[in-house]
Formats: structure tokens, C-alpha cells, sequence
């Protein structure tokens, strides 16, 4: 980024916007298509009910399940990004947090949906809000499940509200560019943003203020979201490190599918001089790190089987390695814990091809990890009578590949207008203009 | 009678910016700075007082808290039903409920905080404001009487102002 000007990022950034080509609508509709189509089916299951799906006694929680514990992990490289390297003053998450930003909002829209099409009747799903309902019941908020719909929507509203409130000085230099109706639109989402020194004041401190608040957040979500299992008494379930575990992953997950979507957005938007090498290899260490952690926590977890003495316990996990979901565990250690270790290397950290290659990897890896926690706990509980397997039905692939064309048609839909690059943040690490000594040139 | 007008010139460097800055502070005259980033030296020369912010951030925190906890109390309260011989109101569970509404209430409030303070939304033009404070310059805008317009300007030429203007 050395040697830009303000300007040149400002114009860089507000270029991104420019009205797009035909190939940029075809992409759009297809996964706007592949959305109706999830929700076709949604509507065809809850007309069928949910025996459509492959979800029966004794594995209740199947892919939906699976799908809504992966998206919220998603949502949480935003918020890391945002909040937790702001207070520590991370400059390279400046280039890179509002897309990550925009991923998280729209990764927790689509893990909410999940809990829903699970709920099969969806019209009851007000029963889980904190109102009582017409027999002057209230939910119980002992439940982890009920923590759990308190947790999902609090995140929802801040990681919405902390995105906003970073979008309005970018909207503000996109208004003073734009013209006609665009011009007007921006003008209405700016808030009236002028840069005014009162604004720019309470402005940093509720930035401030917000990053605080959101970074104890990030961690209780999915920690919150690991206690819907570990609160039970299932075996493979009933773990103390599950939140600390939950965290990583969902770390792991995130800034995986951050990579994965800013290499071609770059590249699209050819703004590879502000979304550098360097801040994917920054990333690449970070997800070494939460790599080393997931590896650790799937250790850890045959160790306390065994050492626990518990014969449950000991029996799930060897099934997990070794029965009917093997290959879905294996693909789980090797993509989430093996794989990410490439990092280890400078030239796979700092090369396009080999970051892309390992983010899918890991992404992949880390539906597998969902999907082996809830299905072999379940398949396989205390009671060998009561023993069953599962596999999805062709109704939970395709509301699957439809929650995939929400989340992709939502983030293209931001990328084309509304700025995909913080234009305010990326000008703060610039080398500030002054008579003396700069290289801002104008 | 004199007649009031703005005055406002834009500068490229923060230098210059921030000793015009001074200069009007040294004189007590009321102006408004613009800025397309924040930065420290600017807010340094200003020696603006913190914003309040935080205090509707800490109301509505410690009012999440209390809701939260209350709510979840209130409710078991309600129906007191024994489940595994604990009682009813159970503090331990109700943490997470308590912390969730603390961060909720709290974000809220920082959010009204920021509309409040920084009075936003306002779609009125500002006199004195350049588009290009929005990109690249920095701006201060100045009222004063028509007479003093020309010192005044003068003034910010020796600053080494890009351009000065008149409203």
C-alpha cells in the first residue's frame, strides 16, 4: 500500500462500485435462484413434515443442525477481525474487516434460519422469545437452547449495528461521488456524515466503545452454541472444553471463508494493491494458530475419554474414529488440524493458490467436524438397542446448497454497492499527508 | 450592521491544518473542523473534552444486567418448577442470560449515544462544507463578520491553504 494517497485509495475503493456487467447479474440471479430454490423446498417439507428430512430417532439433529453450528461459526471471523484486532491495534485487519464484517451479519442471518427449518413448525417459533405465551407460560431460560436464541440474536443485532456505524464515513466519500439516484440513496444512508470534528469525536469513542462490547460477545456465542451440547449428558457431548473448543474452530472456520471469498474479490475488483499478500498471510498465521488449538482439542478429547475411565465416553470416540462416520472424521483431522500446518511455511502462507487450496480445505473440514460431533453422539448413545445411523435426504442437501446461494447472493448484492474495502480505515494507516516528510503527493 | 459569513479554506496537510487550527484556538473564535479520517493531532490541537458516549455505554450495560437477571428470575419465579431438586431461580444459568442482555442493552445505548451526541441523522447542508473534505483535505470553516473576512483569509494563506472560500 506504499506510496497511495488518500485519493487513490478513496477512487480505488468508490471504483469497486461502478454499475456492474451482465456476468455480475447472472451470477446474482444464480444464486438468488438457488435460494428460491432451498426455499421451495423448505415450503415442501413443511407441508410434508419433517419425515422428508433424514432426521429420525435416535439422530433428532442432523444437517440442519450441522449447517446452523457451521454458519455461526462463519459469522464469527468478522467480529474477531473488527473488534478483538481493533483493540490491538492490528493494522492489517484495516483492509480486510468490512468484508469479513458483512460475512458475519449475513453468516448469522443464514444460521438463523436453521434453528427454524429444524423447528418444522415455524409458525411456533415466537415460543422461544422472551414473551410468555397464551397459557401465561414463559421460556425457560435454563435451557441452553433458550441461551442460545438470547445469544444468536444479540450477536446478530450488534455485529448489524458495529457494521453500520463503520459504514457511515465510507458512505459519506461514496456520496460526494456518486450522482442521480445513487446520490440520493447514499446521501439518505450517510446520516448526514460530514467529518466534522464533534462527529469524528463521539464517533471513535462509540467505535471504541462497541469493539469492547462486542469482543467479549464474539466469544460467548459460540460458547454459548457449544453448551447446547455439552450441557447434556450425551456421551462425546458432555465436555468441559467444548466452549473453548467451539471458539477456535469457529475462528478457524471464519477467517478460512474470509480468504476464500476476498482472493477473487480482489482480483474482480483488481484492488490487489489494498487487500495484500500480507494481510492474507497475516490471516494464514492466525488460522495456524486456531489449527494447532482444534488438533489440541481433538486429542485432548480421546485423552479424557480414557482418563475418565467412562466407558461411554471411551466407546463413542473409538466408534468416531473408526465405524460407519470414519471418513467424515478423517477428513475432520486432516483438513481442520493436518492441512492448516502447510502454514508453517512462508511460501504457502504467502502464495493465492495455496491459500485458496487450504481455506476450502478447512472449510470443508470444519462441516465434517459439526456434522461428526452431532451425528455419531446421537447415532451412537448409551443403549445399543436404541442405536441408529443417518444420512441426509436430497430435501437437506438442496436447503443446504439454498442457504449457500443466500449467503453468496447477500454478500455479492454488498460488494457491488456498498464499499467492500473500509475506505476511512485504510486511509487512517496511510503515512498522514504533511509538508514535511510525506509521500502523499497531491 | 455587519452581516455574518463563512469563511473556509481546505488544506492537503495535516501540518498546516493542525497550526491554523491553533492559531483560531489561541483566538477564541468558534470554528468546525472537517476531516476524512480521525486522526490524533488533529484531536490533540483541538483539546476537545471526552465524549460522553460511554456514559449511555455504562447506563445501558448496568441496565441490561439488571433486566437480564431480573427477567430470567421474574419468569422462573413464575412457575416454580423443581427440575433435578435445584431451586427455581438458579443464578449460575441466568449468567449467561444477564451477560447477553448486558452487551445488547449496552451496544443499544452506545448507538443512541452516537445519534444523541453527534446529532445524527441531519440532512441540512453545512455552510462551510467542501465535498473533498469527505476524500482528501482537511477543512476548517470560520464565522465572522464581513469586515474581518479579508485578515482572515490572509491568515489562513499564510497556513498554506489550498483554497479559501466564502459563504
Amino acid at each position: 500500500m506504499e506510496g497511495l494517497t488518500y485519493k487513490q485509495v478513496n477512487d480505488a475503493i468508490i471504483n469497486t462500485l461502478a454499475p456492474p456487467r451482465k456476468f455480475y447479474f447472472a451470477i446474482v440471479g444464480f444464486f438468488g435462484l438457488l435460494f428460491a430454490l432451498g426455499m421451495s423446498v423448505w415450503f415442501y417439507m413443511i407441508i410434508n413434515g419433517l419425515g422428508v428430512a433424514g432426521i429420525r430417532h435416535p439422530v433428532m439433529w442432523g444437517v440442519f443442525i450441522t449447517n446452523f453450528v457451521f454458519w455461526v461459526g462463519i459469522a464469527h471471523s468478522g467480529t474477531l477481525i473488527s473488534a478483538i484486532l481493533y483493540l490491538f491495534r492490528a493494522e492489517w485487519r484495516m483492509s480486510i474487516y468490512r468484508s469479513a464484517e458483512a460475512m458475519t451479519v449475513f453468516a448469522v442471518a443464514t444460521a438463523g434460519m436453521y434453528p427454524l427449518i429444524h423447528l418444522g413448525r415455524v409458525w411456533v417459533a415466537y415460543w422461544t422469545l422472551p414473551i410468555p405465551n397464551e397459557m401465561l407460560l414463559w421460556p425457560n431460560f435454563k435451557s441452553p437452547l433458550i441461551m442460545d436464541v438470547i445469544a444468536i440474536s444479540t450477536y446478530l443485532t450488534v455485529s448489524a449495528s458495529f457494521f453500520l456505524i463503520g459504514l457511515i464515513p465510507d458512505i459519506a466519500a461514496v456520496r460526494e461521488k456518486a450522482t442521480g439516484i445513487r446520490k440520493k440513496i447514499y446521501t439518505i444512508l450517510s446520516f448526514g456524515w460530514h467529518g466534522t470534528n464533534e462527529q469524528w469525536r463521539h464517533y471513535g469513542r462509540a467505535y471504541l466503545f462497541f469493539a469492547a462490547l462486542a469482543t467479549p460477545l464474539v466469544i460467548s456465542v459460540h460458547s454459548v452454541v457449544s453448551w447446547d451440547f455439552a450441557l447434556s449428558i450425551v456421551p462425546g457431548w458432555h465436555s468441559t472444553i467444548f466452549a473453548p473448543y467451539f471458539v477456535a474452530g469457529a475462528i478457524h472456520s471464519g477467517l478460512a471463508l474470509v480468504i476464500t471469498l476476498l482472493i477473487p474479490l480482489r482480483k474482480i475488483f483488481k484492488v490487489e494493491n489494498i487487500i495484500t499478500i500480507k494481510n492474507f498471510e497475516s490471516m494464514a498465521k492466525v488460522i495456524l494458530l486456531t489449527g494447532l488449538i482444534v488438533g489440541y482439542a481433538y486429542a485432548i478429547e480421546y485423552f479424557l475419554a480414557w482418563y475418565s475411565g467412562n466407558p461411554y465416553e471411551l466407546a463413542i470416540f473409538k466408534w468416531r474414529a473408526s465405524g460407519d462416520y470414519a471418513p467424515a472424521f478423517w477428513t475432520m483431522v486432516i483438513c481442520n488440524s493436518i492441512v492448516p500446518l502447510l502454514f508453517f511455511f512462508k511460501k504457502f502462507r504467502t502464495s493465492i493458490v495455496g491459500l485458496l487450496v487450504v481455506s476450502i480445505l478447512i472449510n470443508v473440514g470444519m462441516w465434517f467436524e459439526r456434522y461428526v460431533i452431532i451425528v455419531t453422539s446421537l447415532a451412537h448413545e448409551f443403549l445399543p438397542a436404541a442405536w441408529g445411523n443417518y444420512s441426509p435426504t436430497w430435501v437437506e442437501i438442496v436447503i443446504s446448497l439454498g442457504s449457500w446461494g443466500f449467503f453468496l447472493m447477500l454478500f455479492f448484492l454488498f460488494a457491488k454497492f456498498l464499499p467492500s474495502i473500509s475506505i476511512t480505515e485504510v486511509k487512517e494507516i496511510l503515512p498522514t499527508p504533511k509538508r514535511k516528510g510525506s509521500n502523499n503527493e497531491h | 450592521m455587519n452581516t455574518k459569513k463563512i469563511i473556509s479554506a481546505s488544506f492537503i496537510y495535516v501540518d498546516d491544518f493542525v497550526k491554523a487550527i491553533k492559531y483560531f484556538k489561541s483566538e477564541k473564535r468558534k470554528f468546525v473542523t472537517y476531516s476524512p479520517v480521525p486522526n490524533h493531532e488533529i484531536e490533540e490541537a483541538l483539546g476537545a473534552k471526552k465524549s460522553k458516549v460511554g456514559l449511555f455505554t455504562l447506563a445501558g450495560g448496568i441496565t441490561g444486567l439488571i433486566s437480564g437477571f431480573s427477567l430470567a428470575g421474574f419468569t422462573a419465579a413464575e412457575w416454580n418448577l423443581v427440575l433435578g431438586g435445584k431451586p427455581p431461580v438458579t443464578l449460575i444459568p441466568f449468567v449467561v442470560i444477564g451477560f447477553e442482555f448486558t452487551i445488547l442493552f449496552g451496544a443499544l445505548a452506545t448507538l443512541l449515544g452516537l445519534i444523541i451526541n453527534a446529532k445524527l441523522p441531519s440532512y441540512k447542508k453545512l455552510k462551510g462544507y467542501k465535498p473533498e473534505f469527505s476524500v482528501d483535505h482537511f477543512g476548517i470553516s470560520v464565522e465572522a463578520d464581513e469586515t474581518e473576512l479579508a485578515s482572515l483569509g490572509d491568515s489562513f494563506n499564510t497556513f498554506g491553504a489550498k483554497e479559501v472560500t466564502y459563504e
